[in-house]
């Protein structure tokens, strides 16, 4: 009863890693399942919404903050997911989620870079030059991406609990290691940890319903709390906590809501 | 439940720190709200409001009833420590005699002044009729233009209340009133703030009703020769 | 908008009065015209300014900007009013926008009344003080005035523009790093209750020399300008004397309304403060105001709040414009 998170770069194998993990410890794998999940509940497009995974953020991004509704519908697409546990999830963020439960496993899988412009350039028929251009191309991008969006560089390692390099060490055997240490009693998910991913799934489903009309909405879950805070006018203080609880979707065990306006200056 | 203790406790903290001092008026309130409580604590909220109706009570009624509820809902979930810090939290006197003041000033502040620019349209005097001072202004003449145009000089100082049967009087003298207001209510609640024994910061609030009326009366020549 | 009147009884009352007042100097008026304007285009233009100066209002609630930051630039800007005029009408706008808003954050006890009496003394000095700037500028530099006047609130609406965008690196319950000497002995501390965390917040200010400092050039920049102070108010009060944001904002509309209540009686007695003009700016703001309490617009309030600050913008590049023509005689085509 565990979950584990792969981070990849293009062409370092982490896919085949997630692949073969999923298999040999029959979990569920996800990764692209997420967008589609996501396009049907918000009723958004899926291209959409993997632009706003994988394009940089434009300036008019920042100061619309037009990206961050897609990220919470993924976002709550993958913790829907999360709380089965058993999962296995490849692709960005999912590390970034979820940072304190205890049966999470967060890993990076690596390459040489000299390995990932041989592979892309056979597979996509480019020159090397072509091929290492565009992964520092890829990587830089997403590096900024993700410190944008989670606050966190993907290079760090502190993001993680075990990283591995895909050039040095085969498949097979990072597939072992990481069998071996799911089957740890560490490992196992404990009442704490699930309760803790279920109030991050809830509060994630409640600011994904929120987000449209509230774009700088933060929602915390804690038990049968939820503490959610908008951005606003102080005049309009009363009537944003009306329609916010109005607008707030029905979720079980949530029993008390509090709503908190951060007054804009003006 | 000891929801009566845990707030005396907070009432007896608060009175240590000096921080709500309301004056006697204070402990006969807190006294109905944890009357209150106990009604409502015991589900008995029908025989609460009818405890806090019922008179000589009805000055701060609606407030300490809406006050009661929220406490004795929070002491009703075990949170008595909240219950006491929303208890004491509870705007001060003077806040909300300030508040009041200001607010129900520019209320009728304004009335007047719809009434003032009725007038100023319906009437037949010729002071200061709408279509010239418009006009004047939408020729770019300066405020010194457009009096010597009306009277033939600036007016200097509170020339409305000459004007009173005039409607640009009356919306003069409406407008003045709304800013007028704050001196009375900086007034208000500076001495409740000194019947409070909160004397530095009612002095603060005289003095900065003393400086506004300097400005109102004119003590302070204009810089205009 | 039939349950915003029901909750709100004076604001019925004064919706009703307004339009009713309207209609019947319409119907009734004895307004004859002149060379320039026909009677029927005075009404218009008054109507027109009431309308107006609602819908202002009501955005500017939604939008978190106050009037005043908004009225004074703008028809400073894109009119060739005389600046006095226009400057005493935006105190106005200010004032009583921040008067609507002032009464319900002191009675529900956001905004700490020590500290607004504190800072009041030094915001009412300020306000007077540039005020009379004002009268003086106006008085002996003309035209010149006019110019450096707009030049100068050109300059300032840049800065107001890139702190709203940037949000002022506000901090929501900042901690003092020091409690000096003045504040600890005034008892600048506070409390209020947070309902989304369920208990009190306390906290202490600081720096209450430099918050003096401050909140005189705050004041001052009000009545000198007849602007808005919010955008100054709370960042002092937040960022310098470590008050939480909810009572810095809360704070802000008291203080304002009170500088501004002082710095308008200089351009009272001046007569610069003219009824016709100024009336239906003052009841537009008031209705507006508390119509805007209880309002919450189909367009995001963020997206209202950005279209406003692009305004800003526009506006401090063609005050620049037209300050520096002023001043320089030369000519800047801009928009």
């Amino acid at each position: 009863m565990a979950i584990v998170t792969i981070s990849r770069g293009s062409y370092t194998r982490g896919r085949e890693v997630a692949e073969k993990l999923t298999e040999r410890m029959n979990y569920e794998l996800v990764s692209r399942e997420v967008l589609i999940e996501a396009s049907e509940h918000f009723n958004v497009s899926e291209i959409k919404l993997e632009r706003a995974l994988h394009n940089p953020l434009s300036v008019l991004d920042r100061f619309t903050n037009g990206k961050r509704r897609y990220f919470a519908y993924i976002e709550n697409a993958i913790l829907n997911h999360m709380i089965k546990n058993n999962m296995v999830y490849h692709g960005l963020t999912g590390h970034a989620l979820i940072p304190k439960v205890n049966h999470l496993l967060r890993v990076r899988i690596r390459a040489e870079m000299e390995d990932r412009v041989a592979r892309e350039s056979e597979r996509e028929n480019i020159s090397k030059d072509e091929a290492r251009y565009l992964l520092s191309k890829d990587d830089e991008e997403r590096r900024k991406w993700s410190i944008n969006v989670t606050g966190h560089d993907p290079c760090d390692p502190s993001q993680y609990d075990i990283i591995f390099n895909a050039s040095k060490t085969h498949v097979e055997d990072i597939v072992d290691i990481i069998a071996s240490i799911l089957q740890k009693d560490y490992m196992q998910n404990d009442s704490e940890s699930q309760k803790m991913l279920e109030d991050l799934a809830k509060a994630s489903e409640i600011k994904a319903s929120l987000i449209n009309q509230f774009p700088s909405v933060e929602v915390h879950v804690q038990g049968g709390t939820a503490i959610i805070r908008v951005q606003g006018s102080l005049e309009q203080e009363e009537y944003l906590k009306r329609s916010v609880r109005e607008q707030m979707p029905t979720i079980r065990g949530i029993q008390d809501v509090r709503v908190s306006v951060i007054p804009w200056i003006g | 439940m000891n929801v009566k203790d845990n707030m005396g406790r907070g009432v007896k903290s608060d009175t240590k720190e000096g921080r709500t001092e309301q004056g006697k008026s204070t402990g006969k309130i807190l006294e109905d709200m944890f009357t209150a409580v106990t009604f409502a604590e015991r589900n008995l909220p029908e025989k609460a409001r009818q405890y806090l109706d019922a008179p000589p009570r009805v000055r701060t009624v609606s407030r300490s009833l809406e006050d009661a509820f929220v406490a004795g809902a929070y002491a009703e979930e075990g949170a008595h420590e909240t219950a006491r810090e929303f208890l004491d939290s509870r705007p001060p006197l003077a806040g909300r005699v300030y508040g009041d003041i200001v607010y129900w000033g520019t209320v009728a502040a304004t009335i007047l002044t719809i009434i003032g620019q009725v007038v100023t349209f319906v009437s037949k005097s010729t002071f200061m009729t709408p279509s010239y001072v418009l006009s004047s202004i939408w020729q770019q003449e300066s405020v010194e233009q457009i009096w010597k145009g009306a009277i033939g000089h600036l007016p200097q100082g509170h020339w409305y209340l000459k004007h009173l049967g005039t409607g640009p009087g009356i919306t003069e003298m409406s407008l003045a009133f709304g800013v007028f207001i704050v001196i009375p209510a900086l007034v208000g609640s500076g001495l409740i703030l000194f019947r409070e024994r909160n004397r530095l910061f009612g002095s603060l609030a005289v003095t900065a009703a003393v400086i506004t009326t300097v400005s109102m009366v004119g003590l302070l020549p204009l810089p205009v020769g | 908008m039939l349950s915003v009147l029901k909750r709100s009884p004076e604001l019925t009352v004064l919706v009703l009065l307004a339009v009713a007042g309207y209609a019947f100097m319409g119907i009734f008026s004895h307004v004859t015209g002149t060379e320039v304007l026909s009677a029927t285009s005075v009404w218009g233009i008054v109507f027109g300014s009431f309308l107006l100066s609602t819908a202002i209002a009501i955005v500017a609630v939604i939008a978190g900007i106050g009037g005043g930051v908004l009225f004074t630039p703008v028809v400073m800007a894109f009119t060739s009013m005389d600046t006095l005029i226009v400057r005493s009408t935006g105190l106005v706008v200010a004032m009583f926008s921040g008067l609507v808003s002032s009464g319900p954050f002191m009675k529900k006890g956001l905004a700490d009344i020590r500290l607004v009496f504190f800072a009041s003394v030094p915001v009412v000095v300020g306000a007077i003080s540039g005020s009379f700037g004002a009268i003086f500028l106006s008085a002996y530099m003309g035209p010149a005035g006019d110019g450096i006047v707009r030049l100068l609130l050109g300059l300032i609406l840049v800065f107001i523009a890139f702190m709203f965008i940037l949000g002022g690196a506000k901090t929501e319950y900042p901690q003092p790093k020091k409690i000096d000497n003045l504040s600890r002995t005034l008892g600048l501390r506070g409390s209020y209750f947070e309902e989304s965390m369920g208990q009190r917040i306390d906290y202490q200010v600081t720096k209450a020399l430099p918050g003096i400092v401050l909140f005189f050039l705050v004041g001052f920049t009000g009545g000198f300008f007849g602007l808005g102070g919010g955008w100054a108010v709370v960042p002092v009060l937040n960022l310098v004397m470590t008050t939480p944001l909810k009572v810095s904002a809360a704070c802000s509309g008291v203080l304002l309304a009170l500088g501004n209540s002082c710095a308008i009686w200089p351009y009272i007695m001046y007569g610069a403060l003219l009824p016709v003009f100024v009336a239906p700016w003052m009841i537009g703001q008031v209705v507006g105001g508390i119509l805007g309490a209880h309002i919450l617009s189909k367009i995001k309030a963020g997206i209202v709040r950005n279209i406003l600050i692009a305004i800003l913008l526009l506006t401090s590049v063609k005050l620049i414009a037209r300050g520096a023509e002023t001043l320089m005689g030369v000519n800047i085509p801009v928009f």
